[in-house]
C-alpha cells in the first residue's frame, strides 16, 4: 500500500514529551502537552460515554426491557449528550487538535497565552470531575443534555442532581471561552511572516471561526445558566408561570448557544478533512477562497438559526418562516465545502492511509445527516420529524459520523507527528471498517424508526409497535461499532510500544507542522519561518523560488546543535487557579464557606499570574527582525474578551426587555425607579473613566505616584457608583421589591446586579495595581498593565451607560 | 482565483439567491401555519399553574366535543405523566381542533403519521387542526422529555 516512503528519520535530543519528569506536566505550559492531556482526558470521557450508550442500547433492544431501571435510563441519556458534547468533541475539537496543529501550522512557538492555555485545560479537567461526582451523591443530572424549563426547577427536579449539571456547566464555559479567546489571539496576532490570512492553511480558519463562536455563543448560555441556579438556590422565577415568565426563555438562551455550538463542534472537523483530503489525494485544496468565506459564513449566519430547534413551540408563522430562510441559507456554504472536498477527490492521485479512509467516510456521512437537517429545515417536514428518532439520526450522522470520524482521522493524521511513532495500517483498516460498519448500523435504522413514530429519550417501549426489529439492529451495531473502537485503542498502544519509529514528514505534507521533527522539540521551530504562499511547507520544498530552502532540520541537529531559544516557562497558578474554581463549584452544591476559601485561591491565582515574571506589562521578546506582531497580545486579548462579556450583558438586557410588562404585581420600573439619584451615580461612574485616563497618562510618562493616586481616585469613585446601587437596591427592598417578588425584581437585580459585580472587579483590579506600584512592580515600562486594566474599566462604564439608558431612562422618555 | 474556481463561485451565488427566493416564497407568499401560541393560561399572583388551567374555559371542562357535523373539538390537559383525555374516538373524515394546554412541565403532543406534533409549554394554549380521513387506531405520545415515566406518558385516537 502507498504511504510515503520514510525520509531519513531525525530525532531531536530532547522533545516535547520527553523533557522533564512526570510532575512536570502539572506545570506545563507547552501547547503540545496541553493537547496531549486534553486528548487523553477527551478519550477517556469518550469511553464513559460510550459505555452510558451502550447500557442504553442494550436497554432499548427489546420492548418493555428492565435492563436498566428508568431513573438510572435518564441519567445516562443526559449524561451521554452531556458527555459527548462538552466532554469529547469539543474538548477534542478545540483543545486537543486545535493546540497540537494549529500553531505548528501557523509557525508559531506556543500560543498568545500559555498560562492561560495550562488554565483552561485543567478548569476543564477539575469541572468535568465536578460533574460527574454528582453520581455519589444522589445520582448523575437526569433532566437531559438540554436542561428544558421548567422540568429543572428544584420543584420538579429534587436534589443535587440538577445544580451539578448547571454548576458544572458553568466552570466548563469558564474553559472553554478563555480556550477560545486564547486561540482567537494566537490566529490573529502570531502567524508566521508573509502568512497573511487566505495563506493560512483551512484549518486554521476554521479553528479562528469555532473559536470566534465560542465567544459569542457561550454567554447566553451563561446567562441561561446563571437564571436557572438562581431559580433553584435564591427561589426566583425566571421559568415557572408563577410570576408572569415562560419556560420559553430557557429555550431561547439555551439555543441562542446550542446552535453555534453544533457549529464548534462541526467547524474543526471540517478543518482536519480540509488536510486530510488535500494531503492524501495528492492534490491542493480546490477553491480555497470560497472555502475561506464559506467557513466565516457559516459562523456568522450559524447565530442566526437557532429557533428551528423550536419549530413546534408556537412562535408563529413569521419567526417559523425567517428561522427556516436561515436555516436553509446555511445549507449552502456547507455545501461549498462538501463540492470543494469532492472536487479536490476529483482525478486525484490517492494514498490508502487509514485516515483517508475516515475522511472519505465523513464526506459520505455528513452529507446524509446535512441532507436530513435540510429537510427538517422545513418547519411542515419538522413536525412529522420534531422530537423523534428521525432527529436522533440526523445529529448522530453529523456528530458521530461526522466530527467524530474527522476526529479519527486526524488523529491517525497527525499521530506520527504527535508521538513520533507510526500507527499500524493493519489495525487501523479492521479499526476502520468496523467502526464504520457498526456506526451506520446502529443509525441508520433510526431514520426508519422516527418515520414509524418512535420518539425520544424513552426509556422503554411497548410491544406490537413494529419498532422491535430497528432496535435490536441498532444495538447489534452499536457493540459492533465499540469493537472497532476497542481495535483503535489496541493500535494506540501497539504503535506507542512497538511502532516503528516516524520521519519528520511521513505523508509529503503540504503545511508547516511537517517541517519539524516527530515529535517536535518544545520550541517547535528552530527558526521560524517565512511563508509565500498557501501549502508553504508544499512551496518550500517543490516550488521554484530561489532561496527559499527547507528548514535544515537535519544538519542542525545531527550536529548536536540545540537551538538557544526562549520558551515560555512552567508555572504553577493555572492548576491552582482551577482547584479554587472547583472549589467554589462544591462550595455551591455543599457549604458556601467553601465558595469564599476558592474565590481568595482565585483571585491570589491571578494575581501570581499576573506579576509571575518581571516583563509582565512590556513588549514581548524583539526575536524577530521585522514587526510581525502589529498589536500587543494582550491588548487583542482583551478587547477579544470585551466582544465575548458584551454579549452576556446583552442577554441580560435582553431578558429585562422581554419580561418588561409581563409582571403579575408590582411595583416596576415606572414606579419605583428613581433617575435624578440615579443621574448622580452614573455621573461619578463617568468621571471615574476620566480619572482612569489620567492614571494611565501618569504610568505612561513614569510618574508613578501621581498615576497611583488617580487610580486610587478612580477606584474611589467606583466605590461611590456602587455605594448608590446599595442604597437603591436596599430602598427598593424596604419598598417591597425583593429578589423573588416579582419579574421586574429579578431582571432588573440581576442585570444591575451582575454590572455591579463587574465594577467591584474592576475596582479590586485597579486597588491591586495600585499597591503593586507602591512595591515597585508597575514602572514605566509596564504601564501596558495600567493600560489594559483602564479598558476593562471604560467597557463596564459603556455597559453602565447602555443600562441606564434602557432600563432608567427609557421608561421616562417613552412612558412605557 | 483560477477559472474554474469564478464559475464555480458564481454557480453558488446563484443557487443560494435562486433557492432564497424560493423560500422565501413559499414562506411568505404562500404561507405556513404552525400551532399558534396567542392564547395564553392567565396566571392570578402566586397562583400555582396547575389550579390556573382548570379555572381556565374550555379546560375546565376537558374532553372530545362535536361542535358541527363532521367538526370536533379536542379540549386535553397535559399533565406528569398523562393527556387528560388520552383516548379519543372518531368517525373517518372528522376534523379535529386540539387545544391543549399542560399543568406542570413542557410536554409533547405528538401523533405519528399525522402532521399533529407541537411542544405544550407550561402557560400557553397549543391549537392545532387535522382532518382524520383514513380509518384506523393512532399512537398519541409525549414525545418532550417530561421526567421520571415520560415513556409512558401515551394514549390513542380511533378513528373507525
Amino acid at each position: 500500500m502507498a504511504v510515503a516512503v520514510p525520509k531519513e528519520v531525525v530525532k531531536a535530543r530532547e522533545n516535547y514529551l520527553t523533557e522533564g519528569g512526570l510532575l512536570s506536566w502539572l506545570v506545563t505550559v507547552d501547547h503540545k502537552r496541553i493537547g496531549v492531556m486534553y486528548g487523553l482526558t477527551s478519550l477517556a470521557f469518550m469511553g464513559l460515554a460510550g459505555f452510558e450508550a451502550l447500557a442504553m442500547r442494550i436497554q432499548l433492544a427489546q420492548p418493555n426491557n428492565h435492563f436498566l431501571s428508568a431513573d438510572l435510563y435518564n441519567q445516562f441519556f443526559t449524561m451521554h449528550g452531556t458527555t459527548m458534547i462538552f466532554l469529547v468533541i469539543m474538548p477534542l475539537g478545540l483543545g486537543f487538535f486545535g493546540n497540537i496543529a494549529m500553531p505548528l501550522q501557523i509557525g508559531a512557538r506556543d500560543v498568545a497565552f500559555p498560562r492561560l492555555n495550562a488554565l483552561s485545560y485543567w478548569i476543564f479537567l477539575f469541572g468535568a470531575l465536578f460533574m460527574y461526582s454528582s453520581f455519589l451523591f444522589g445520582g448523575l443530572p437526569d433532566a437531559g443534555w438540554f436542561g428544558y424549563a421548567n422540568l429543572t426547577e428544584r420543584f420538579f427536579t429534587p436534589g443535587s442532581r440538577e445544580d451539578f449539571w448547571a454548576i458544572g456547566l458553568l466552570i466548563l464555559g469558564i474553559s472553554s471561552i478563555l480556550g477560545a479567546l486564547n486561540f482567537f489571539v494566537t490566529i490573529v496576532n502570531m502567524r508566521a511572516p508573509g502568512m497573511t490570512f487566505m495563506r493560512m492553511p483551512i484549518f486554521v480558519w476554521n479553528i479562528l471561526v469555532a473559536s470566534v463562536l465560542v465567544l459569542v455563543a457561550f454567554p447566553p448560555l451563561t446567562v441561561g445558566l446563571v437564571f436557572l441556579v438562581m431559580d433553584r438556590f435564591l427561589g426566583t422565577h425566571f421559568y415557572s408561570t408563577v410570576a408572569g415568565a415562560t419556560p420559553i426563555l430557557w429555550q431561547h438562551l439555551f439555543w441562542l448557544f446550542g446552535h453555534p455550538e453544533v457549529y464548534i463542534l462541526a467547524l474543526p472537523a471540517f478543518g482536519i478533512i480540509s488536510e486530510v483530503i488535500p494531503c492524501f489525494s495528492r492534490k491542493p485544496l480546490f477553491g480555497y477562497a470560497a472555502m475561506a468565506y464559506a467557513t466565516a459564513l457559516i459562523g456568522f449566519i450559524s447565530y442566526g438559526v437557532w429557533g428551528h430547534h423550536m419549530f413546534a413551540t408556537g412562535m408563529g408563522p413569521i419567526a417559523d418562516a425567517a428561522f427556516a430562510l436561515s436555516t436553509m441559507a446555511i445549507a449552502i456554504p456547507t455545501g461549498i465545502k462538501v463540492y470543494s472536498w469532492v472536487a479536490t477527490l476529483w482525478r486525484g492521485n490517492f494514498v490508502w492511509t487509514t485516515s483517508f479512509l475516515y475522511a472519505l467516510a465523513f464526506v459520505v456521512q455528513f452529507t446524509l445527516g446535512g441532507l436530513t437537517g435540510v429537510m427538517h429545515a422545513q418547519p411542515p417536514i419538522d413536525l412529522q420529524q420534531t422530537g423523534s428518532y428521525f432527529i436522533v439520526a440526523h445529529f448522530h450522522y453529523v456528530l458521530g459520523g461526522g466530527s467524530l470520524f474527522a476526529f479519527l482521522a486526524g488523529l491517525y493524521y497527525w499521530w506520527p507527528k504527535m508521538t513520533g511513532r507510526m500507527m499500524n495500517e493493519k489495525l487501523g483498516r479492521i479499526n476502520f471498517w468496523l467502526t464504520c460498519i457498526g456506526f451506520n448500523m446502529t443509525f441508520f435504522p433510526m431514520h426508519f424508526l422516527g418515520l414509524g413514530g418512535m420518539p425520544r429519550r424513552i426509556y422503554t417501549y411497548g410491544a406490537g409497535l413494529h419498532w422491535d426489529f430497528w432496535n435490536m439492529f441498532c444495538t447489534i451495531g452499536a457493540f459492533v461499532m465499540a469493537t472497532g473502537i476497542l481495535f483503535l485503542l489496541i493500535a494506540m498502544v501497539e504503535s506507542l510500544t512497538r511502532g516503528p519509529e516516524a520521519p519528520a514528514d511521513p505523508w509529503d505534507g503540504r503545511t508547516l507542522e511537517w517541517s519539524i521533527p516527530s515529535p517536535p522539540p518544545v520550541y517547535n521551530f528552530a527558526e521560524i519561518p517565512h511563508v509565500h504562499s498557501k501549502d508553504a511547507f508544499w512551496e518550500m520544498k517543490y516550488g521554484n523560488n530561489p532561496g527559499h530552502k527547507v528548514p535544515e532540520v537535519a544538519a542542525e541537529h545531527e550536529a548536536g546543535h540545540v537551538p538557544h531559544i526562549h520558551v515560555p516557562a512552567p508555572s504553577m497558578f493555572p492548576i491552582l487557579l482551577a482547584a479554587g474554581l472547583a472549589l467554589c463549584g462544591i462550595g455551591a452544591v455543599a457549604w458556601l464557606r467553601i465558595t469564599l476559601v476558592g474565590l481568595l485561591i482565585v483571585y491570589l491565582a491571578i494575581v501570581g499570574i499576573g506579576f509571575e515574571y518581571p516583563t509582565y506589562g512590556e513588549h514581548p521578546s524583539k526575536e524577530r527582525g521585522d514587526d510581525i506582531y502589529p498589536l500587543d497580545s494582550r491588548k487583542v486579548g482583551m478587547w477579544t474578551f470585551i466582544g465575548s462579556e458584551s454579549l452576556f450583558f446583552a442577554s441580560l438586557i435582553g431578558t429585562y426587555m422581554a419580561y418588561k410588562g409581563r409582571d403579575l404585581i408590582g411595583p416596576t420600573a415606572k414606579e419605583i425607579l428613581e433617575i435624578p439619584l440615579t443621574s448622580f451615580s452614573t455621573f461619578v461612574l463617568l468621571m471615574s473613566s476620566l480619572l482612569m485616563v489620567l492614571a494611565l497618562a501618569g504610568f505612561e510618562r513614569g510618574d508613578i505616584k501621581a498615576g497611583r493616586n488617580w487610580l486610587f481616585a478612580t477606584a474611589g469613585l467606583g466605590c461611590i457608583f456602587l455605594g448608590g446601587q446599595a442604597y437603591e437596591f436596599n430602598k427598593f427592598y424596604h419598598e417591597g421589591v425583593t429578589l423573588q417578588h416579582n419579574l421586574f425584581g429579578q431582571t432588573f437585580y440581576t442585570l444591575v446586579g451582575f454590572h455591579g459585580l463587574h465594577v467591584l472587579l474592576g475596582v479590586i483590579w485597579l486597588l491591586t495595581l495600585a499597591f503593586a506600584s507602591f512595591k515597585d512592580m508597575v514602572p514605566k515600562k509596564r504601564a501596558l498593565a495600567v493600560e489594559f486594566g483602564g479598558l476593562y474599566w471604560h467597557f463596564v462604564d459603556i455597559v453602565w451607560i447602555v443600562i441606564f439608558s434602557l432600563v432608567y431612562l427609557m421608561d421616562k422618555v417613552t412612558g412605557a | 482565483m483560477a477559472v474554474y474556481e469564478k464559475i464555480f463561485a458564481a454557480i453558488s451565488a446563484a443557487v443560494l439567491v435562486l433557492l432564497l427566493i424560493a423560500v422565501g416564497y413559499a414562506a411568505i407568499g404562500l404561507g405556513i401555519n404552525l400551532p399558534s401560541h396567542r392564547e395564553v393560561i392567565p396566571v392570578k399572583p402566586g397562583q400555582n399553574l396547575a389550579s390556573a388551567v382548570l379555572e381556565t374555559p374550555p379546560f375546565n371542562t376537558p374532553g372530545l366535543r362535536q361542535i358541527a357535523k363532521n367538526k370536533y373539538e379536542a379540549v386535553v390537559i397535559a399533565s406528569a405523566w398523562s393527556f387528560l383525555p388520552s383516548e379519543f374516538d372518531l368517525p373517518a373524515g372528522a376534523e379535529v381542533t386540539f387545544r391543549v394546554t399542560s399543568a406542570d412541565v413542557t410536554h409533547g403532543f405528538f401523533i405519528p403519521g399525522t402532521r399533529v406534533n407541537t411542544m405544550v409549554i407550561p402557560g400557553q394554549i397549543s391549537v392545532i387542526t387535522y382532518r382524520f380521513d383514513k380509518p384506523g387506531t393512532y399512537l398519541l405520545i409525549c414525545h418532550e422529555y417530561c421526567g421520571l415515566l415520560h415513556h409512558t406518558m401515551a394514549g390513542k385516537v380511533v378513528v373507525k
